[in-house]
């Protein structure tokens, strides 16, 4: 009997404090996948995971100054405070326009100083990283095919020209696996398998070992963002390219970039330095030049606004 | 004897007690909870409007119990969307916004028509729970609720930090409203 009265008592303080929603069978819902794993579309030099969201429309300068100092001049501190410090000169620069087809396919078109490029780029995300770490990367695809619209006596410059001229000679490709993971709130890292490929390079030598200046090639990116603050990340990449021509080689570079990103709502800055001039794969990639050991290294900064169409 | 009596009125206590309870529960029709807020800044205004919720209502003890998925908060801006669940409501940490109160009035479930209400309770926002007191609409159309609340949310004691950098985008106290149409409820 005390067992019964226990059980009306039970019955009671229930009806009290029942918990309706999961007596409805509603059950708290936890996010499946991970968002935000970078803050925008590029780190520094490099492609993230991220894309444009639908029906957005991402317009963006990328700009990269000149030189911040020169060793390699004979009064290098002289010329450096003669521009300013780089701030004189201007590198690159690319505006381009990113269109968000769905939440997860980007086309875009830029247009960059250095060698005259006019680009058009697809992103497509495929894979994306689950909280539980069951899927523990985001795939995304970067594709981009680069049109040189420089003269043609440009194109051929210092070249013994005993073929005929071909507009094909223009174009050039760069194709990307991004692989990012969010390892936790503060730290992501990014690996990008890179793939090259120019249909007409003016013949070059490493004099180091005899190669010469391949059409294709591969390169392996890597790169990491260190959240400091809610808002500001320290960024960093690196690409690494893996051909002979590129070992060791007295005149070629591989691009490296430091820098900060904050955001300010509606707005994302990159500011970084690096000694690539190049702002999009198909030129920083293959034509890394400075070297960060001669202090030829840039200061760069990517803005970007993304305004929302339609909805 | 007695004992024998007492156990049977128990049982059928129990029971009465039970079917009673279900049989006055009422919870809210597929997608018809929409939770929307509005911050009105000096810079500007924002809004953002979620259909992810759900209202529960125990006719029986007025109990009311709502939840939201703080993902499914829409803005205009698709950045703005990624910020407010990423710096300020850390959603991938705390998901879901409840709230868990009653009716203070006796409502009169058999009149049709509009009942203005307080509800208290606990709201769980952030992570952080506060005691508070919720002005109310309750309408009685035939055999559904219609559920309605405007209310004003201080962004700070839920802790949700606003740099002082914002303070021009975003209000100190974000208006709130949800509405629901509810049904009773029969277990599927």
């Amino acid at each position: 009997m005390v067992r019964i009265f226990l059980l009306l008592i039970f019955c009671f303080t229930f009806r009290a404090q029942e918990d309706l929603l999961a007596l409805v069978g509603d059950k708290p819902v936890a996010p499946k996948h991970v968002f935000a794993t970078f803050k925008t579309f590029r780190l520094g030099n490099a492609q993230t995971t991220e894309t444009v969201k639908k029906n957005h429309l991402d317009f963006r300068i990328a700009h990269r100054f000149g030189n911040l100092y020169d060793n390699t001049l004979n009064n290098p501190l002289n010329a450096a405070a003669q521009n300013m410090f780089g701030f004189d000169v201007v590198e690159d620069i690319r505006f381009s326009l990113d269109y968000g087809i769905t939440d997860d396919i980007t086309l875009g078109i830029g247009r960059s100083r250095m060698n005259k490029l006019i680009d058009g780029c697809i992103k497509w995300r495929f894979l994306k990283q689950t909280t539980d770490f069951k899927i523990p990367v985001t795939l995304t695809f970067f594709g981009d095919i680069g049109y040189s619209h420089a003269p043609t006596t440009k194109i051929y410059e210092g070249v013994i020209k005993d073929f005929s001229t071909n507009e094909l000679h223009r174009l050039n490709y760069a194709s990307q696996l991004i692989i990012a993971s969010k390892i936790n709130n503060s730290f992501s890292l990014l690996l990008l398998p890179t793939y090259i490929h120019r249909n007409y390079v003016r013949l070059e030598i490493n004099t180091h070992n005899q190669s010469e200046i391949p059409n294709s090639f591969f390169s392996l990116g890597m790169g990491a963002r260190i959240k400091i603050t809610k808002r500001v990340s320290i960024i960093g990449d690196y690409f690494q390219n893996l051909h002979a021509f590129y070992f060791k080689n007295k005149d070629y570079n591989m691009p490296l970039a430091l820098g900060v990103e904050a955001e300010t709502g509606g707005h994302v800055f990159s500011l970084f330095f690096t000694n690539a001039s190049g702002l999009i794969e198909n030129n920083f990639i293959s034509i890394t030049k400075s070297n960060w050991a001669n202090g030829q290294v840039k200061f760069g900064f990517n803005i970007s606004r993304t305004f929302s169409l339609g909805r | 004897m007695i004992k024998k009596a007492i156990k049977t009125v128990s049982i059928f206590l129990f029971l009465l007690l039970y079917i009673d309870n279900k049989s006055q529960i009422y919870s809210a029709k597929a997608n018809a909870t929409e939770v929307s807020f509005l911050s009105e800044a000096p810079l500007e205004n924002i809004e953002a409007v979620n259909k992810g919720g759900i209202v529960v209502l125990n006719a029986n003890g007025n109990q009311v119990q709502a939840r939201i998925t703080i993902m499914n908060f829409k803005f205009k801006n698709a950045l703005m969307e990624e910020h407010f669940n990423e710096n300020y409501m850390e959603s991938d940490k705390y998901p879901n916004a409840f709230f868990k109160g009653r009716i203070i009035e006796n409502v009169d479930y058999s009149r049709q028509g509009e009942q203005n209400v307080n509800v208290e309770g606990e709201l769980e926002i952030h992570g952080v729970k506060k005691q508070v007191i919720l002005p109310a609409k309750i309408n009685i159309k035939g055999k559904e609720i219609e559920v309605y609340s405007k209310f004003k949310v201080k962004v700070a004691d839920y802790n949700i930090k606003v740099p002082s950098l914002y303070v021009k985008n975003i209000a100190e106290e974000v208006d709130v409203t949800i509405k629901s149409t509810l049904e009773p409820f029969t277990k599927k």
